[in-house]
């Protein structure tokens, strides 16, 4: 292990696995979204939050390319996974049609993914089928943080296309949830974004009551997305981090009060993609500018990956782009241009 | 049951190479595939300099197949040089350096750092990539352009030399041949055809540059033909590709007079395709009372039968 590039590329990670899964139950849960789980006890075992799989939706030449889907959720004592999705396009049509006792080839699991390690609250900010990773995200949330909060804020267009939020209730039921529609159907009426402006201002006047001030002592310690997770934010005490996944202007919303209110952000990405796994260089998503990787090797605390931009990655050199499927799909939201 | 094959000086434990530009420099296939079950592996395209490649979105789904405008994204040739070829020759799989040069002068200056690393077992000279707007699919419609790439990567690099064309050319016998002259130990066939996709709801190209390269089974008539033509127009070997997704597609391409096969858009998605490929020509080959793969090369159309 060397800093010339020779670093194997796994540092440690499990390696993805191709395999064919049966088709458990495939349904909507929603007018908007699907809900598919699947027999998959290698993919089970070996997934992370914010990861994703690779879909091949038919056998054959068409459609040619695998789907990517964010692991929804996983058993690992009943080895099954599952995603959540909404009907957009060809291949999706395709899968409305599944069946139970269906075989279907599945890769996986893909990308870094977000293991949040040092917090007080963390925020979980899901717009539209952005809901997907966070069922995931939210059964494991309190893995390295017993004693934390998270909140779940959700936003949808209407109650008909809502995920069905009770169900995360029950699962995970440490959690806090609210939710915004667009029309007003269910919880209030408006963006998810005016629901992350209403909750930073009551966590951080808790916050401020409290002995320490997390929005400033958690983000002046960072320098690069190496850093978010380090020692020095551990002995700079409690803080809040927000994650969200959802529409790119939802996100760059998120990232513009976040910003302001110097509160460190993580953000799942979605860019269109080949193969997902760093052959082809296809979902390039452009750097944040000024952005500057310090130490490429340096460990990513909060995605818990140990090296998620990877050193190793030939991407890194001399180029302006980062690729969702190799260094993502979760960046510090600093480190990326969302405006593009 | 002999798979070898041989390629100029090159020789080829079995006929698959991992084609430019699915398969990066090798690290990242590594862990979900073993590089040592390819014959030989080409590289990404490399340039002189290193590319930031082109603004996303850079790949789509096109019907049976896809378009890519990477934009030749890679580190330049110093960089693969020193970080990636170590790596790469550990497996001891012949290495193919996918050279991209923008003028004649810059596809001699690769050559002579390649010349330099014994690692680097053949240049693949890529006159036929279609997301630059200099060198690339320029060079390669015109024959005299090919020779004069051909002739100058030929001068500076001792070992095998390939030259790797598009099916953009107003006559492919011409091209192959003018590699052929230029000093090519090889032609590759095919790079991608130009296309494009819009998107409905924006109203607005999907892809980033507006036009893309387009590969996978949609181009495999395409790139048959073109395999069929050179075979019969020079007489070096083939490195046949486009869109080979199964073993079935290998027979063909074999039949068509290529002596190797190259693995683009089959690779990104199902990783273990040259393992399946191997068995299926294998078990090809065993039926059809085939000792030896090379055999089967150009048999639609050589005399005798
Ligand atoms: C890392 C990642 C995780 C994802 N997770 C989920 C998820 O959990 N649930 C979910 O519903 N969707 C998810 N997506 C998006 C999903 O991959 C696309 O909706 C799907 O590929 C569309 O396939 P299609 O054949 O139905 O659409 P197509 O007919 O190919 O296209 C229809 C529409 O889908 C969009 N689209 C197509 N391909 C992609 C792509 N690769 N990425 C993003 N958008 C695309 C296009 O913008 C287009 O408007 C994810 C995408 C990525 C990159
Ligand atoms: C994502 C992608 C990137 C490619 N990059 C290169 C490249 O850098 N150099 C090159 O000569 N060909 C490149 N190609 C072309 C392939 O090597 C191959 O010639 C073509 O895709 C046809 O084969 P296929 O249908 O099996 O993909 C690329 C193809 C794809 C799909
Ligand atoms: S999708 Fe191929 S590199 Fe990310």
């Amino acid at each position: 292990m060397s800093q010339d590039g020779c670093l194997g590329p796994d540092a440690g990670e499990p390696r993805p696995v191709l395999i064919d899964a049966e088709v458990l139950s495939n349904e909507a849960i929603s007018h908007a979204l699907y809900e598919t789980v699947f027999r998959a006890p290698e993919l089970a075992l070996k997934a992370r939050p914010a990861q994703f799989i690779g879909v091949k939706v038919s056998t054959g030449r068409d459609p040619f390319l695998r789907r990517p889907f964010s692991i929804a959720r996983v058993d690992r004592n009943r080895g099954t996974v599952g995603i959540l999705w909404a009907r957009v396009g060809y291949g999706t049509e395709l899968m409305s049609r599944w069946r139970p006792g269906e075989t279907v080839n599945l890769l996986g699991p893909l990308g870094n993914g977000f293991r949040p390690r040092r917090f007080k609250h963390l925020i979980l900010v899901a717009g539209g089928t952005g809901i997907a990773p966070m069922p995931f995200v939210c059964a494991e949330s309190l893995k390295e943080n017993p004693a934390a909060s998270v909140t779940l804020l959700y936003g949808a267009k209407d109650k008909n296309s809502m995920y069905p939020v009770h169900r995360l209730m029950q699962e995970t039921p440490w959690l806090a949830v609210q939710v915004s529609t667009e029309d007003g159907s269910y919880g209030k009426k408006g963006l998810v974004t005016g629901l992350l402006e209403d909750c930073l201002t009551r966590v951080l006047s808790q916050n401020r009551e409290g002995d320490c001030d997390a929005s400033s002592t958690f983000v002046s310690a960072r320098k690069n997305p190496g850093d978010a997770g380090d020692t020095r934010n551990e002995a700079s005490g409690p803080g809040i981090l927000v994650f969200a996944c959802g529409p790119k202007g939802m996100l760059s919303a998120v990232k513009a009060i976040t910003t302001s209110a110097k509160i460190p952000l993580y953000v799942s990405l979605e860019e269109r993609m080949a193969c997902g796994l760093g052959l082809c260089r296809g979902c390039a998503v452009r750097r944040a500018r000024g952005f500057k990787l310090e130490d490429p090797l340096d460990p990513v605390g909060q995605l818990g990956t140990g090296g998620s931009y990877p050193g190793w990655s030939s991407s890194r050199v001399g180029d302006s782009y980062f690729h969702v499927c190799l260094d993502g799909p979760v960046f510090s939201a600093e480190d990326v241009d969302l405006e593009g | 049951m002999d798979l070898g094959v041989r390629l100029g000086d090159l020789k080829l434990k079995n006929p698959l190479i991992a084609a430019s530009g699915v398969f990066g420099y090798g690290k990242e296939y590594s862990r979900v595939g073993d590089i040592r079950w390819f014959g030989a592996v080409s590289t990404k395209g490399t340039t002189l300099h290193p590319r930031a490649g082109n603004p996303p979105p850079r790949v789509t789904e096109t019907p049976s197949g896809m378009l890519n405008s990477i934009g030749l994204e890679n580190p330049g040739i110093e960089a693969v040089i020193r970080h990636e070829i170590p790596w790469l020759s550990q497996f001891g799989v012949p290495i193919i350096l996918n050279a991209a040069g923008e003028t004649y002068d810059e596809f001699a200056q690769i050559a002579a750092m390649a010349e330099e690393v014994p690692e680097i077992d053949a240049i693949e000279v890529n006159v036929s990539c279609p997301n630059v707007n200099a060198g690339g699919i320029a060079f390669g419609i015109d024959p005299r352009s090919v020779y004069r790439a051909t002739r100058a990567v030929r001068k500076s690099f001792s070992r095998t030399v390939i030259v790797k064309l598009s099916p953009a050319a107003v006559s492919i016998k011409d091209v192959a041949r003018a590699a052929e002259e230029g000093g090519a130990q090889a032609v590759s066939l095919i790079n991608t055809l130009v296309g494009m996709a819009i998107d409905i709801h924006s109203k607005r190209p999907v892809l980033g540059n507006v036009t893309g390269g387009l590969s996978g089974p949609a181009v495999k008539p395409v790139a048959l033909r073109c395999v069929w033509e050179a075979a019969q127009a020079v007489s070096i070997p083939i490195i046949g590709m486009g869109g080979i997704v199964s073993w079935q597609d290998a027979v063909e391409f074999l039949l068509a007079g290529a002596s190797a096969l190259a693995l683009g858009s089959g690779l990104l998605v199902n990783p273990r395709l040259p393992v399946e490929i191997l068995r299926g020509l294998e078990e090809y080959c065993s039926r059809e009372g085939i000792d030896r793969i090379a055999d089967l090369t150009g048999l639609a159309w050589r005399s005798g039968r």
